[in-house]
């Protein structure tokens, strides 16, 4: 199937307006482990997005959408009550084991004024080849807050399929932060409805790709509230053969008066070896909208170098240095020791 | 008679444009020396092009360092041999505290592993010298400094990494007063602790209360114009370059 | 309040007129083999040139419309006149020759007065052939060579052209590459020999006078080592209520240490579907300059693309599009980096309104080879209303570490506090307005000689006019 395809087609010579990839689903979910807070309610059935009455969008796209959603596999759902404020993460650990194709869809939905952290640890126990997918539904209703924190330890043996949609209700929050630490072929989708006003959505990635890991990445925050916020920064960087593209799609629908979408991005090139693609749109059918985008892509800027060689530290060292910069300054974002700390050993033993 | 830094008829130009044109300067073990001259009369650049800076080419003359010839090193090279210059404008660097860049830096430069325990006692006494709340260590490098906190990080890694010569460029400039006592208190450490030579570049004269000053020099037009004692800066605050200027 | 009203249409009365073309000679509509043929006979083709024809038409055939960019659905081939030729026979040398309807048209337009004031030499096209080429003698004297492609074939040049026609722009390139190279009629060859530097501008004028008709000229520019020129084209149209079709080809080289600067301002009529081609391929330390202007056209694609083949070599492109009422401009740039300390600038700006769609397209490759290249893209889109629309879709694409790329994009709007500040100064809304769109189209006017800044200021003024009272 056909998948992160981007709102609005460019040239197919780029090979940026979607990708290819084989899909089939597994017979039965993985099971995974978790910690539960108290205020959060675990339902499991079929659908929200399925749990709620709208129809939510998903990064990867409609064929992936359709095929989960045709499926007749359990939906783990989350809910958070209405003006609870659940001070502790929930925690979820996906293992991959012996399994070839893997699966979980989940959902969360924080109701009014409620606030939820979701942590969301990715692994495995042996480097045989498979196929991960998850789809994870989002919705944020009136003044509510969710962050979710992805951290994704897969070594090169493993394709991963990770797919969001968001859905936000007015002065709603949604936070992702996603470490992206390995996999074989990794496609991230987000798609975020922003429809209610001053809804807001923040999306932090950091990346470290090497040997001839591939990273594809389709992000869209569409913009139909008025005041709505949107932000995705994205830094990482790229060694060996690794190939990595980024889409990301401001798209201002006509009534977002007085929205405000920002993509950054932050590539740091290592080798003559790698792919780095960079696609990043801005649609704008509104005239009272601000949309901008920057990217900085390719070696290490001079004056940093040069201030790190004034200290001792040769420019091997300093790329060491902003290898593990560009995922920490990310990771550092994390309100979690535990998660931080797993983080930093897992790159000790990667880098 | 050997100097620590022996710099010789130095020339260096930068997109083809001239700034110094045959600097010498003899700086000895220890030794206090400011470099005083108008704006853009390459006193900045000349801290840049003792350090390696890239962007400048030397085109004539040479720079000795402890009996080594350092022109046109790599930058980090000279650093190790114990050069240490502050930045007018430190990088931020998010991602990378400003504790655990000294500690590279350190172990770097010494070529030697330190123990942690034994880094955080130095950089907790080093922090306090310069009534820093130890909480910076943990901020990421420059990132949200303000002006002061920048040059006060600047001379926390001095102290730590205690270098043969330290070049401080107008690291009093845009300081209000306070921030200008503790810049000052941190370069009389490094006097005390480490012994180390100095060369201020400034117009201005607040850092160098406290500190006996051996040599001044006045750099005119990328050349050394005049040499002097202590005096040369009092004279300088009384009448000006206008003496030097060539009309 | 602030009132704003919509003009149905804009007053573009400079441009829209038109003459009757009964006396002139036309193929049937659509295409053909035996249109193609007839074309090709008409031109008194050499045999390889009649050959590239029909291969180009098989590639036509084959190939498919683009499934991206603004629709071309109500674009029908079997209704365009691909050849018309102007009631007179063979390119003039001498103004007084020129037909004179079409002698009006070029006075009313402000040729060849332009070329007695400020220009090196001057081309002018009426439908599908050259009517008139001319050039100074200075230029001439030092072996600048500039006339029309068919001419040029029968000179010492035809090898060179014959070696180098639509090879930087191969017919496989993309459909309408392949319609271009089967019907192509018209256009320049420009010859600047090496060391030369042509002090004024060449100007050539493409007037599309026919109903329903193509124009399709072909321009080859060949700078060699060492030398310079300034190429402009100027086009418009009188508006029809069919479509009409504009495929030109541009190709250009740019030698060693050479530069070439190309502005473009282009005022097409707004029922025209403008799908033009351009690509420059750059040598050791060359320099290809873009400067364009684009106003007109209902449906336009246009990517003009610099190929940086040798070491230290660059390019700039610097553009201005304005998109009013029932128009979809997508335009932009490809840049591809091929060789060692190449170096690329990208500053465009659009300007949406009164429905008008702007699209922003571009590429940037930075491929394996080119170690310490630089690229730097700006773009900045305004919105002067709320019907309108401003896509941005660039692309970059890096295999090369040792690289630096940079990227900004930014979409906005005129502020209130703005217009209220300059009304407040006693402008009227309309010229507030006017004079803050042509503040921020000045990266395009300050690269243009005086005349013509002049005329884009002009075209920018009528098009803010149109929909403010």
């Amino acid at each position: 199937m056909r998948i992160n395809n981007i709102p609005v087609r460019t040239w197919n010579r780029l090979k940026v307006n979607d990708v290819e990839v084989e899909v089939s689903l597994p017979k039965s979910l993985l099971e995974y482990t978790e910690v539960v807070p108290k205020e959060v309610d675990s339902i499991v059935g079929k659908g929200i997005g399925h749990l709620a009455d709208i129809s939510i969008r998903t990064g990867l796209g409609k064929e992936f959408d359709d095929l989960i959603s045709d499926s007749n596999h359990k939906v783990s759902g989350y809910v958070i009550s209405e003006n609870t404020d659940v001070k502790k993460p929930l925690y979820q650990t996906f293992e991959i084991g012996d399994e070839k194709k893997a699966l979980n869809i989940l959902d969360y939905t924080v109701e009014e004024n409620g606030n939820l952290t979701v942590i969301q640890t990715i692994k495995e126990k042996n480097d045989m080849p498979a196929t991960y997918l998850m789809q994870n539904k989002l919705r944020v209703a009136k003044n509510a807050t969710l962050t979710i924190v992805q951290v994704q330890m897969l070594s090169d043996k493993k394709t991963f399929l990770n797919d969001f949609g968001a859905h936000l209700c007015e002065g709603g929050s949604l936070n992702l932060i996603q470490i992206v630490l390995g996999g074989k072929e990794s496609y991230y989708g987000l798609f975020t409805e922003l429809e209610g006003p001053e809804s807001k959505v923040e999306a932090s990635v950091a990346y470290t790709m090497s040997g001839s890991s591939k990273l594809d990445m389709n992000y869209v925050a569409n913009h139909h509230g008025k005041n709505t916020e949107s932000n995705f920064n994205v830094s990482g960087v790229l060694k060996d053969r690794a190939y990595k593209l980024f889409k990301g799609t401001l798209d201002f629908h006509k009534g977002c008066s007085g929205a405000n979408g920002a993509e950054l991005e932050n590539v740091l090139l290592i080798d003559d070896t790698i792919t780095n693609k960079t696609v990043p749109l801005i649609l704008c059918d509104e005239e009272d909208v601000s949309g901008a985008h920057g990217a900085t892509i390719g070696k290490l800027r001079e004056d940093l170098l040069l201030y790190m060689k004034s200290r001792g530290i040769d420019e091997k060292e300093a790329y060491r240095i902003m290898e593990r910069a560009q995922i920490d300054a990310v990771a550092n974002k994390i309100d979690d020791k535990k998660t931080r700390e797993e983080i930093t050993d897992y790159l000790d033993k990667i880098l | 008679m050997s100097e620590l830094l022996s710099v010789k008829g130095l020339k260096a130009e930068i997109e083809e444009k001239e700034i110094l044109r045959g600097v010498d300067l003899e700086v000895g073990d220890g030794e206090v020396h400011v470099i005083m001259g108008p704006n853009g009369a390459g006193k900045s650049t000349l801290g840049s092009v003792i350090i390696g800076d890239p962007r400048f080419e030397v085109t004539g003359g040479s720079i000795l360092f402890d009996g080594d010839d350092i022109t046109g090193e790599d930058t980090d090279k000279i650093a190790k041999k114990g050069i240490f210059l502050t930045f007018q404008n430190p990088i931020e660097v998010p991602g990378i505290t400003l504790g655990n860049f000294i500690k590279t830096s350190l172990e770097m430069i010494t070529g030697e592993r330190m123990k942690p325990s034994e880094f955080k006692k130095r950089l907790k006494e080093t922090l306090e010298v310069l009534q820093m709340d130890p909480e910076y260590a943990e901020r990421d490098l420059n990132v949200g400094f303000s002006g002061g906190e920048k040059k006060k990080a600047e001379i926390l890694q001095l102290l730590m990494l205690r270098p043969k010569l330290a070049i401080l460029d107008e690291t009093d400039s845009g300081l209000d007063v306070d921030a200008v006592h503790i810049v000052s208190k941190g370069v009389e450490a490094y006097k005390k602790q480490v012994g180390g030579a100095l060369i201020i570049i400034t117009h201005s004269m607040r850092i160098l209360e406290a500190l006996k000053v051996d040599k001044t020099h006045i750099l005119v037009d990328g050349k050394i114009v005049d040499n002097g004692d202590a005096s040369l800066i009092d004279k300088i605050n009384n009448e000006g370059f206008e003496a030097y200027i060539k009309e | 309040m602030k009132e704003k009203t919509q003009v149905n249409d804009i007053d573009r009365s400079f441009y829209d007129f038109r003459n009757e073309d009964a006396d002139a000679f036309k193929v049937d509509a659509g295409l053909t083999k035996d249109i193609v043929l007839e074309i090709s006979k008409e031109k008194n083709d050499p045999d390889w040139m009649r050959e590239l024809r029909l291969k180009c038409l098989d590639i036509y055939n084959s190939m498919e419309v683009p499934d991206w960019g603004p629709s071309l659905d109500a674009l029908d081939i079997d209704n365009i006149f691909t050849y018309v030729r102007p009631n007179m026979r063979g390119m003039q040398n001498d103004w007084e020759n020129v037909p004179k309807d079409i002698k009006e048209t070029f006075d009313r337009l402000g040729i060849p007065q332009a070329e007695r004031k400020s220009l090196a030499g001057v081309g002018a096209q009426y439908d599908s052939e050259i009517v008139y080429h001319s050039i100074r003698d200075e230029a001439a004297s030092k072996g600048v060579i500039y006339t029309d492609i068919e001419s040029a074939l029968k000179t010492e040049y035809a090898d060179m052209i014959k070696e180098r026609f639509m090879k930087v722009l191969p017919p496989t390139e993309h459909k309408f590459a392949a319609l271009h190279g089967a019907v192509w009629s018209g256009g320049s060859f420009v010859y600047v020999p090496k060391g030369v530097k042509v002090d004024f501008p060449l100007q050539s004028y493409f007037r599309l006078n026919a109903k329903g008709a193509g124009q399709f000229e072909h321009t080859m520019i060949i700078v060699e080592e060492g030398a310079s020129v300034h190429f402009i084209e100027g086009c418009s149209a009188p508006k029809y209520n069919v479509a009409n079709l504009h495929v030109g080809a541009v190709e250009l080289w740019v030698g060693k240490n050479a530069t070439l600067r190309y502005s473009t301002i282009e005022s097409w009529s707004k029922n025209m579907y403008n799908l033009n081609s351009k690509r420059a391929v750059v040598e050791e330390g060359g320099k290809i300059e873009w400067v364009s202007g684009s106003f007109g056209s209902h449906i336009s694609y246009l990517y003009p693309m610099s190929v940086l083949n040798g070491k230290g070599a660059r390019a700039e492109f610097t553009s201005v599009t304005f998109a009013g009422e029932g128009q979809n401009l997508d335009t932009g740039t490809k840049i591809v980096h091929n060789a060692e300390d190449t170096f690329s600038y990208v500053n465009t700006r659009s300007i949406s309104k009164s429905g008008g769609i702007n699209t922003f397209r571009s590429s940037v490759v930075i491929g394996p080879d080119a170690h310490g290249s630089k690229s730097s893209t700006s773009c900045e889109s305004l919105m002067v209303d709320s019907i309108s629309r401003s896509d941005t879709i660039p692309a970059m694409d890096v295999r090369c570490a040792d690289a630096d790329v940079g990227h900004e994009a930014k979409i906005g709007r005129i502020s209130d506090e703005t217009i209220f500040y300059l009304m407040s100064r006693g402008l009227s809304e309309t010229e507030a307005r006017a004079l803050i769109v042509r503040g921020f189209a000045d990266n395009v006017s300050k690269e243009l000689p005086l005349e013509y800044a002049v005329e884009m200021n002009n075209l920018i003024t009528i098009e803010m006019k149109g929909s403010i009272g």
